[in-house]
């Protein structure tokens, strides 16, 4: 399917009417328009949006529900009673069918206020459609139906557009440069848009359909048509009922965990991502804690050293006491220290014999005399009582004061050190810890935050359990069911109906075979296929030597670091456009692959496989790419889609090289004056 | 499986009627017109007719022989 032309009228940026036409060729399958910013380039890719999906994206300058779809310039001629109509005519060709698509809406203004360009849709879009098939133009059909053609029914028009173009598709080949990373899409999302474009779809609808599904199926329906009697077959088929019926149940069952458990997953996805916006917050609180007990641990031990210290000053009295032993020791020296020198003898003694007036070796004491001046300078000499013992046991004193003290010295400056170890390391701590407290975000709990992530896992634990219950209850059921089914039939009477009805099972037994065949071809080896082309068109495009890019389970697209195989989380808004872009033209690259094998490989086996060839129509994809890889990924685009239709901004075109690539008189160029709000488009030199 | 009275089906038929069924399913993938219950009634409905269509052909083929 390619697009021919697009025509607007009256439509945002393009007063009057304005037409593009595309180049449909093989080689040279590229259509630029070049336009600066603010130009229109994103009306013409909102024209495509609106024209066959009637949708809007959101822009830079305007939410979807706030944009205007009549241009200014129009709207300020109006008056308060006049309508004016916008339209939007595609003209795309598919299988040899030239279809045109147009859709057109009436406004009406609100109000005459200057610069009040407000206005109102009267009534509901139109859109119709006109086939030319074997250059036979067809009627023009209204998406309302046909009064002659019972074929066309109420939406026909929008189906032939979506089962060319899936609107859920819109934002693959719909490709917004600034905007795609914006794009959240789940993996289921994601994945079904996978399996529509390579055509896997349509075969597991018809496998469900015919049989897979739990009560609606085909193969169900016939055999309810098997007519019997008796009691066995209807005790059988009752049987056959409460089974399927029990079948359903868990099918219900099964679909509500499933959405339970998506809901779970979403919350814990959530809250997960809410919780890696604290990761270096929650980091924060960890290291106060570690710091802060690293502080409490250094004040106990300042404490404890503080304490031994003190411990050993009690002992300083005996310290400076023992010092003085040299001295001590000297002055004992001349003393009896064990008390023998004249026994018994003290002043008290050398007093009475000088008041008795005579000496007790019996000679009279007279004063003045010899031995009355001897015993003076004997009273001199001896101690008012007896000294020694008592001097002696000081000294033993004191050298026990020494040894016990000896190291005192010693053990106060290892004290001392230990302390003043002890507070450096703490006032690091507390200089670390004061740091971390001023870092800290007091108003989250971080804590509850975790809390809530566990509790979410925790409830995605549960319903995975649950589902697995349930699916083990399904596959139970489901044989039972098999094996009274295959009962029922023997069952059955041979009669004119029931050979019809049992034609048919085989019929739908037969159909439901090849497409479980094809299905099985369709859907192998999707990811390993998409992985292999992703890795080489990441490499191609990128020629990145530091990182790899790989699909995953989950069917987003991961970057890794080739050295260490760690994944690069942190990706920039340019890389992730990047990736999201290589991801969007392999996807395609696999279905053209798989499609032009099914051709070559067995052309008898190709009735129509399903896979969506689609255009590409890109809204500055290259914005968030350097010119080194604007250059490598447009040269490869050409290849990968049917048709590329560009706009891009003139700097960088040249980088682009997609000149090679352009087919002739393909190449436009937006044309606005200054301050003027319509802009118009010109062949570029022509 | 094969019918219980042994009748075959034909194959060139089963084929064609896969072909037709498929290109449903496609379409219904893309555009989203049909729910599932009026695709069974839809398939169910093309299948008993080709098996009606087999069984008549199959009766005159018998009454001509």
């Amino acid at each position: 399917m390619k697009f021919k032309s697009i025509t607007l009228s009256n439509f945002m940026r393009y007063k009057g009417e304005t037409t593009l036409n595309f180049s449909c060729d093989e080689k040279h399958n590229v259509t630029v328009v070049l336009g600066d910013n603010t130009f229109g380039k994103t009306t013409l890719a909102q024209a495509f949006r609106w024209g066959l999906f009637e949708e809007l994206a959101s822009t830079n300058y305007a939410k979807k529900g706030e944009i205007v779809l009549l241009n200014y310039d129009v709207i300020s001629t109006m008056s308060l009673t006049a309508n004016q109509r916008v339209t939007v005519k595609i003209v795309v060709e598919d299988g040899g069918d030239t279809i045109m698509f147009q859709r057109s809406a009436m406004f009406r203004r609100k109000s005459l206020e200057p610069g009040n360009m407000s206005v109102t849709q009267v009534g509901d879009a139109e859109l119709v459609m006109q086939i030319t098939r074997n250059g036979v133009v067809g009627s023009v059909i209204n998406n309302n139906g046909s009064n002659t053609d019972k074929n066309m029914k109420k939406g026909c028009v929008q189906d032939k557009i979506n089962s060319m173009l899936p609107a859920y598709l819109s934002n693959y080949f719909f490709f917004d440069g600034e905007r795609w990373s914006d794009t959240k899409n789940s993996k289921k999302e994601i994945k079904q848009a996978i399996e529509t474009i390579l055509g896997v779809t349509g075969f597991i609808a018809l496998k469900n359909h015919l049989k897979d599904a739990p009560y609606h199926n085909v193969y169900r329906q016939l055999n309810g048509q098997l007519q019997s009697s008796g009691v066995p077959y209807e005790t059988t088929k009752k049987e056959l009922d409460d089974l399927h019926k029990r079948l359903e149940e868990l099918t219900a069952s099964e679909e509500e965990t499933k959405r339970l458990l998506k809901i779970a997953e979403d919350q814990c996805e959530i809250r997960e991502r809410r919780m890696d916006e604290f990761k270096d917050e929650e980091q924060n609180i960890k290291d106060f804690k570690r710091v802060e007990a690293e502080v409490k641990k250094n004040e106990d031990l300042m404490q404890s050293a503080y304490s031994d210290t003190v411990r050993e000053f009690s002992k300083s009295a005996r310290y400076f006491a023992a010092a003085l032993l040299p001295e001590v020791s000297t002055l004992f020296e001349q003393i009896d220290l064990n008390g023998k020198d004249i026994p018994g003898v003290t002043t008290d003694t050398v007093d009475y014999l000088l008041k008795e007036g005579r000496c007790l070796c019996g000679e009279e004491l007279v004063e003045g005399g010899k031995a009355y001046q001897n015993l003076m300078t004997l009273r001199k000499q001896i101690p008012p009582e007896m000294i020694g013992g008592a001097a002696g046991k000081f000294k033993e004193l004191l050298e026990g004061w020494k040894c016990d003290t000896s190291d005192m010295p010693e053990a106060l400056d290892r004290k001392q050190d230990d302390y003043d170890d002890y507070y450096t390391y703490r006032m690091q701590a507390v200089i670390e810890r004061d740091a971390l407290s001023r870092k800290l975000n007091r108003n989250v709990d971080v804590k509850a935050l975790r809390r809530a992530v566990e509790e979410a896992k925790e409830a995605c634990r549960r319903q995975s359990r649950n589902l697995g219950q349930i699916r083990g209850e399904m596959d139970e059921v489901k044989q039972r069911i098999n094996s009274k089914t295959h009962y029922l039939e023997t069952l059955a009477s041979k009669n004119e109906h029931n050979e019809k009805i049992r034609r048919a099972i085989a019929y739908a037994e037969e159909i439901y075979e090849t497409a479980c065949r094809y299905a099985k071809r369709a859907k192998d080896h999707i990811l390993e296929d998409l992985n292999e082309i992703i890795g080489r068109n990441f490499n191609a495009m990128f020629q990145d030597t530091e990182k790899y890019a790989k699909l995953e389970d989950d069917y987003k697209v991961h970057v890794y670091y080739r050295a260490t195989d760690v994944e690069e989380t942190v990706l920039s808004n340019g890389e992730a456009t990047a990736v999201n872009f290589v991801y969007i033209v392999s996807i395609l690259e696999l279905a053209r692959q798989r499609a032009e094998a099914e051709k070559t490989e067995a052309p008898e086996d190709d009735v129509g496989s399903g896979i969506l060839r689609l255009p590409l129509v890109l809204d500055g994809p290259f914005s968030a790419l350097s010119n080194g890889n604007t250059n490598l990924v447009a040269k490869k685009l050409p290849s990968f889609a049917e048709q590329v239709i560009i706009f891009m901004m003139d700097k960088d075109w040249q980088a682009s090289g997609l000149d090679d690539y352009t087919g002739e008189g393909f190449s436009y160029h937006i044309v606005k004056e200054d301050k003027a709000v319509s802009s118009t488009i010109e062949l570029r030199g022509g | 499986m094969e019918p219980n009275n042994g009748s075959q089906i034909n194959k060139i038929k089963a084929r064609q009627l896969y072909e037709q069924a498929k290109r449903l399913e496609i379409e219904n993938a893309r555009t989203g017109r049909y729910d599932d219950k009026e695709m069974v009634k839809l398939l169910t409905r093309s299948i008993l007719k080709l098996a009606e269509e087999d069984q008549i052909a199959d009766s005159r083929e018998e009454e001509a022989t």
